[in-house]
């Protein structure tokens, strides 16, 4: 007592004994998460390294690739590091990836969907709902355009379902190209100049115009006989070149400085190209990798150089093509009804707290319920593309619909408020206002929850998907297999090629495929929330 | 009547400005009425909007008890009292705002144009087209500048001449000279005052019967007030104008009517402005309005 330090309680009584504890906790748990992060990287090389067979490389092998590729690289990067450039070098580099993604999600799932069918969805359900977003306002009743788009949608895809044969017969007299000019290029390129107008963004109206210019050209070199079919490089176009360009046009409209950053997709794809230049002139064999091109386009095998992952690949897109379908409309309706209209009663949060429940269910379970109502209850069989994607759907349809929820509860309410006190319906409010803001996050959560779809394989094994099939489905009512499956049924197989390399070629695929599409997820919520 | 107003406000400009109630807490009576008689109250005698016996509870608590105002048409009426008796609640009365809470429950009746806007019968998206609110916060849409003003205008599918409609009513709440050119930025980056300008030119420019205004130029400098105070004179030629304010001088220069809240939510005094400020009949409105109180 006494001096004048003591007089407050709060001087010198900093206590040893708190922060040795505090810095125990601490290190224990970035200790903890490390372990984590630690194991999973040497995991993952190790299953790297049995995909690529890198240590079979020869060392001359190893010198081409530092002086061809890692060298040029590495300068590149220390050039530009710093500097604004490396961000553009950065966006450029994963824009085009993820660019490249989406043009193999386009083609696979195009070549599932035929042009025919997919006129017949966009002109019956997809069109018909556009028009009652734009012009349902002007129908009697106020609140008159929400339900109205539902059941458009609803009755639009019925028809084009019980339909669909004599509708493909009169859509199969136009030719692919025209189909998707109409139906694809055409749709896509009104998007882009919609989303130009209230962006104040030029390039996407030149892009919109090359978009459907390019389709046009195409269609003529399929006339002429240039092409044999138009449809997949249509597709192509639209998928990743479009998205490409797009991702590249920002990166050049960053102003000289930044643009440098653009050389560096030039530099990684032309160090590879001269590695295999040099690797063949120099008569040094490239390391034998499981993951070369064949392995995408073949089907199973009895001998592991012959097995491809081209069947599950499709049927995995296939699922998730029924998935979206299913799940989306379905989630974003239901978050949408239990945020803006369900009123707070009982029921309603009965529900809320159920759907937490809902999504822990494990999902055997799920599989279990898929293979008892909708396989065998509604008949769509065991094993099919449509069961195994309702009931995956099912899995991660409480997922999608909590994300879908935060997302439109984070809206403010202040906005909701100035919207009805503009005379807005409730519907008005929510497309208007509400689904804008929000949707930067339903998007990311759903990408999300299809990413966790991906990888499912219990519920699939439950219903009873065979783990190989021989060729890619091509119906709904097909068998299919999905990625995971396949990567299981490769485990098991005598062959240590199987079990080393083939499925760690398969576990990399699968791995950069949801990698892929969490980056997507994440950009994707960061870009479009800048605005 | 208009020429007589114009110059008052800008005598009082300097002073104009007192939204801050520690600054001039005690204003003289004689100050008040001389602002108050420079608008003449003789326009259109006709009420537009009645309230009856109204009472307004959250949960239990009552926030408005058995008030019964007669709002005229084509008139400003001002509503004065001190934080939490009620302004905003009976504002929001009037064009069903407060159905969106769930603990609000509304006892009595409110008659818009003859017709208690609390029947059963009533749609309050289409009451709302007719009396559009300027909110106590200003909250612009996560829009561009544009698409704020033009929101309305959408949705009430009045597509005709968007472009003049949304420059016309930036005009006459002030702010278009301000942003010209910058129509497509957000209307989130302005400030808070030009924020709640937009709110205001968002809010005539769907042309609606009855504007209800909550403390809109709380947030407002003085010249940007004199103008939204010119706005509202103006306005109040068309429209029936209802105002919350807790600016004494304002309410006695711009408004024909005032309704003077006190604690409780009771309405303690209603009358002409002139009368309220020159000669109140409650000892405790006297009180009030002079800074004595509140
Ligand atoms: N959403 C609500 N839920 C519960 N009580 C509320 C709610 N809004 C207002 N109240 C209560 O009602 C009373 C009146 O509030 P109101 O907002 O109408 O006051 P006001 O006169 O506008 O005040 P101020 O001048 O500060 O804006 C207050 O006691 C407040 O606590
Ligand atoms: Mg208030």
């Amino acid at each position: 007592m006494g001096t004048k330090t003591q007089e407050h309680e709060w001087v010198g009584r900093s206590n040893a004994l708190t922060k040795l504890r505090g810095g125990a906790f601490k290190y224990a748990c970035l200790g903890t998460a490390l372990f984590g992060i630690v194991t999973l990287l040497v995991l993952l090389a190790y299953v790297t390294l049995d995909a690529i067979e890198l240590q079979e490389a020869e060392p001359i092998w190893f010198a081409i690739l530092g002086v061809t590729f890692v060298l040029p690289v590495a300068l590149f990067g220390w050039y530009v590091w710093g500097t604004p450039a490396a961000d553009v070098a950065k966006t450029s580099v994963g824009g085009v990836l993820l660019a490249a993604g989406l043009g193999g999600f386009f083609i696979v799932a195009f070549t599932i969907i035929t042009p025919h069918v997919w006129a017949a969805y966009v002109v019956f359900a997809v069109f018909p709902a556009i028009a009652a977003v734009r012009y349902g306002d002007r129908l009697p009743a106020i609140d008159g355009s929400g339900p109205a788009v539902m059941a458009t949608v609803t009755l639009g895809a019925i028809v084009a379902t019980v339909f669909l044969e004599p509708i493909t017969a009169i859509f199969a007299m136009a030719k692919p190209w025209l189909l998707y000019l109409l139906t694809l290029a055409i749709p896509t390129a009104t998007a882009l100049i919609w989303w130009s107008r209230t962006r104040e963004d030029r390039a996407a109206t030149i892009a919109a115009a090359a978009t459907v210019g390019g389709t046009i050209a195409l269609g003529l070199l399929v006339e002429v006989g240039v092409l044999e079919t138009g449809g997949a490089p249509i597709v192509f176009l639209i998928g990743f070149v479009l998205p490409a360009t797009i991702v590249l046009a920002h990166g050049y409209r960053r102003g000289p400085e930044a643009r440098a950053g653009l050389l560096a997709l030039p530099t990684l794809v032309g160090g590879v190209v001269a590695l295999v230049a040099v690797a063949w002139a120099q008569g040094v064999p490239m390391p034998n990798s499981w993951i070369r091109p064949e392995f995408y386009l073949e089907g199973p095998s009895r001998t592991p150089e012959n097995a491809g992952l081209y069947p599950p690949i499709v049927g995995s897109v296939f699922m998730l093509i029924v998935m979206v379908v299913a799940v989306f409309p379905l989630g974003v309706g239901a978050a949408i009804y239990l945020e803006e209209y369900a009123p707070n009663n009982r029921l309603t949060r009965l529900i809320r707290i159920n759907l937490t429940n809902l999504a822990g269910v494990p999902s055997v379970v799920y599989g279990l319920l898929g293979l008892a109502i909708i396989a065998r209850h509604f008949g769509l069989g065991r094993g099919t593309v449509i069961t195994a994607g309702l009931t995956v759907g099912l899995l991660v349809l409480p997922i999608v619909i909590i994300a879908s929820q935060e997302a439109i509860r984070s809206v403010p309410d202040s906005v909701r408020e100035a919207s009805y006190g503009m005379g807005a319906s409730r519907w008005q409010t929510t497309r208007e206002v509400v689904l804008p803001e929000a949707f930067p996050g339903i998007l990311t959560g759903t990408i999300l929850a299809l990413g966790r779809a991906i990888g499912e394989t219990a519920p699939l094994i439950m219903i009873g998907a065979s783990t190989s099939v021989s060729s890619a489905p091509t119906e709904l009512f097909g068998n299919a297999t999905a990625m995971p499956l396949q990567i299981f049924s490769w485990q098991s197989r005598v062959q240590p090629d199987f079990r080393y390399g083939v499925v760690a070629a398969g576990v990399i695929t699968l791995l950069v495929i949801l990698l892929g599409m969490n980056a997507a997820a994440i950009i994707l919520r960061n870009r479009l929330e800048k605005r | 009547m208009s020429d007589n107003h114009q110059t008052t406000t800008d005598a009082q400009t300097p002073t104009g400005d007192d939204s801050d109630p520690i600054v001039n807490v005690s204003r003289s009576l004689e100050d008040l009425s001389k602002e108050a008689t420079t608008r003449t109250t003789s326009r259109s005698d006709r009420t537009l909007i009645e309230t009856r016996d109204l009472d307004v509870y959250y949960g239990d608590e009552r926030a408005i008890s058995s008030v019964d105002v007669e709002i005229p048409e084509r008139q400003v009426t001002a509503l004065i009292g001190p934080s939490g008796c009620g302004k905003s609640t009976f504002l929001r009365c009037i064009n069903r705002m407060n159905d969106r809470i769930d603990v609000c429950r509304v006892e009595g009746q409110v008659e818009f144009d003859g017709k208690n806007v609390y029947d059963e019968d009533v749609d309050p998206v289409a009451l709302r087209r007719e009396i559009g609110i300027v909110f106590q916060q200003p909250n612009p849409f996560p829009k561009s500048i544009y698409d704020n003003v033009a929101f309305g205008l959408r949705v009430q599918g009045l597509d005709d001449e968007v472009d003049e409609r949304v420059h016309r009513a930036l005009e006459r709440a002030a702010l278009l000279e301000e942003i010209e050119g910058r129509l497509d930025e957000s209307g989130l980056e302005l400030s808070g005052g030009q924020q709640q300008r937009l709110c205001i030119a968002r809010a005539i420019a769907t042309d609606p019967d009855v504007i209800l205004m909550d403390e809109p130029a709380s947030a407002l400098d003085p010249i940007a007030t004199s103008r939204i105070e010119d706005l509202i004179d103006e306005l109040s030629e068309e429209y029936t104008v209802v105002i919350v304010t807790h600016n004494m001088q304002q309410a006695a220069r711009i408004s024909d009517k005032t309704a003077v809240f006190l604690t409780g939510g009771e309405l303690v005094e209603f009358d002409d402005t002139d009368k309220i400020f020159e000669n109140p009949e409650h000892q405790r409105v006297e009180d009030y309005i002079t800074g004595k109180f509140g």
